[in-house]
């Protein structure tokens, strides 16, 4: 999978394929977290002291 | 609640500002690269590479911080800060550590077999903190996620952290809620006069936080940590300005008469945590009157005042020593509480107070034992000085009687037996020999005072 495969060209995608480039691009970024499954649900944190 | 990964990692920019960039953000930090910091590499041909991302990400560092040499001493520019962080308690956790190996039978976290710190390393290190960690993101222990989430300002390094998303974020359900009067927790308390005032942790709390270097390692205490503020760093002028305050400035020198923390007189009731090491929770706390719907047990917090004796008084060995009487509150551990980690029952238990020392952060003048003239609250003239004296505080009440009338603020070993959890806490007593002021009904707490 390539960033181009989950993000193909249209008006705002990526094209800055560095770090800050797709760290800038909200869609991009969440396409990518999306597609490799990087978020899954955390347990409430509870403030511990 | 947690943010979005997303969120928690996205550079916002505002091009209307002219901010398109990290180097528009924060250009010093910005003049080191991403990968001079985290790692990893920006020269991945993503067209190509189907595993564009991994490798783009190979060997990066998620808190560069968390490794002093890659991270925020490189090139010298805060050596000495990240020095003497990296030996700190918030980096290293040594009360906590300490503790778990004193009530094991070892004289330090080394020492501890190995169940016992991968139990600790699984369960408990995940409450450390570090530079980016306050600086750059909120703690992970708190969910995580830059500091600065207006658009224009993410991953912006900030000196001065603030309080809500970076100290109360962990330090929440204690020293949080007593500074901001949660209504939830402590119902009817007022917000730490210091709060209301406009002051805030870092005004108070400024290189305590980076620690004092390999010496903190020895620490079995926050309390031991070099230049913790004290009242008396700002209050030092008022120690003889009324009567009260002549008869009880803690001075270890008991001549002068009973030496009070601070916290004794000026400080409300407070949160104490039930059931983090010790019992089932079940639902917060809930006042009494809803006892019927939610019964008296299985509170995780509950609000109490207490005063006990201070077990290091008069030990120059030991931090806060000048303090005969202290407030203390309840952080109880069941002795299976490390059954997970292949501990039965801890061979030190009794080592290790469970009523410890605290300093409420929920200060004000007027308390349920400072105001014993209600005129008071009012008055510019009043010297303070009153026979009524001990009607708020002192076991006895009025002077000269015999029935005791303010034991409830007081810790006994009836307490340790009666207060609220499932679990078998009887080697709380023992425990706290030091602290309590001892049995209230066979009359043997007298000896605490005469």
């Amino acid at each position: 999978m390539s960033c181009d495969a989950i993000n193909p060209t249209k008006d705002g995608d990526l094209t800055d394929y560095t770090c800050e480039g797709c760290h800038t691009n909200r869609a991009a970024l969440t396409l990518v977290i999306d597609a490799l499954e990087l978020d899954p649900p955390e347990a409430d944190h509870a403030a511990p002291g | 609640m947690s943010l979005t990964l997303t969120e928690k990692i996205l550079i916002r920019t505002n091009a209307t500002r002219g901010v398109t960039s990290f180097s528009d953000i924060d250009p010093i930090h910005a003049a080191i690269g991403c990968t001079g910091c985290h790692g990893g590499s920006s020269l991945v041909d993503a067209k190509d590479d189907t595993s564009a991302f991994r490798a783009a990400h190979k060997g990066v560092l998620r808190d560069p911080s968390a490794i002093g040499e890659l991270g925020c001493s490189g090139g010298a520019c805060h050596a000495d800060i990240v020095a003497r962080n990296e030996t700190s308690i918030h980096s290293n956790l040594w009360g906590e550590k300490a503790h778990v190996a004193l009530r094991n039978g070892y004289n330090s976290f080394d020492e501890c077999p190995a169940d016992i710190q991968d139990g600790f390393t699984k369960d408990c290190s995940s409450c450390h903190t570090t530079c980016g960690q306050c600086h750059v993101s909120i703690p992970n222990g708190a969910g995580g996620g830059f500091l600065e989430q207006r658009v224009g300002y993410s991953h912006k390094f900030i000196a001065t952290p603030d309080e809500a998303n970076v100290c109360t974020a962990c330090h929440g359900s204690r020293v949080g809620d007593d500074w901001n009067a949660n209504q939830e927790r402590v119902p009817g308390n007022l917000p730490d006069i210091h709060n209301d005032y406009g002051y805030t942790c870092l005004d108070c709390h400024q290189e305590d936080m980076h620690g004092e270097g390999a010496t903190d390692a020895e620490y079995t205490s926050r309390y031991q940590v070099a230049d913790l503020p004290q009242c008396i760093d700002c209050h030092q002028v008022d120690n003889d300005d009324n009567a009260y305050h002549v008869a009880h400035w803690p001075n270890a020198d008991a001549e002068d008469g009973p030496d009070l923390a601070c916290f004794v007189c000026h400080s409300q009731q407070y949160n104490n945590c039930n059931t983090c090491h010790a019992g089932e929770w079940t639902h917060e706390y809930v006042v009494e009157e809803d006892y019927d719907s939610n019964g008296p047990g299985g509170y995780r917090v509950y609000p109490q005042f207490k005063i006990g004796r201070n077990p290091y008084y008069g030990d120059t060995d030991h931090a806060h020593s000048d303090e005969a009487w202290i407030t203390v509150r309840h952080i109880p551990v069941s002795p299976d509480a490390y059954e997970a980690w292949n501990i039965h029952s801890m061979s030190n238990y009794a080592d290790m107070e469970t009523w410890k020392y605290t300093s409420p952060h929920n200060i004000q003048r007027w308390t349920d034992r400072t105001l014993v003239d209600t005129s008071w609250a009012n008055s510019r003239t009043q010297d303070y000085t009153t026979d009524d004296c001990y009607s708020n505080c002192h076991m006895h009440g009025t002077f000269g009687a015999y029935t005791a009338t303010n034991e409830a603020i007081y810790l006994t070993d009836e307490n340790m037996e009666n207060d609220i959890t499932t679990d078998d806490l009887s080697g709380e007593i023992p425990a706290n020999a030091l602290t309590s002021l001892g049995r209230q009904s066979d009359g043997s707490y007298c000896s605490a005072c005469h």
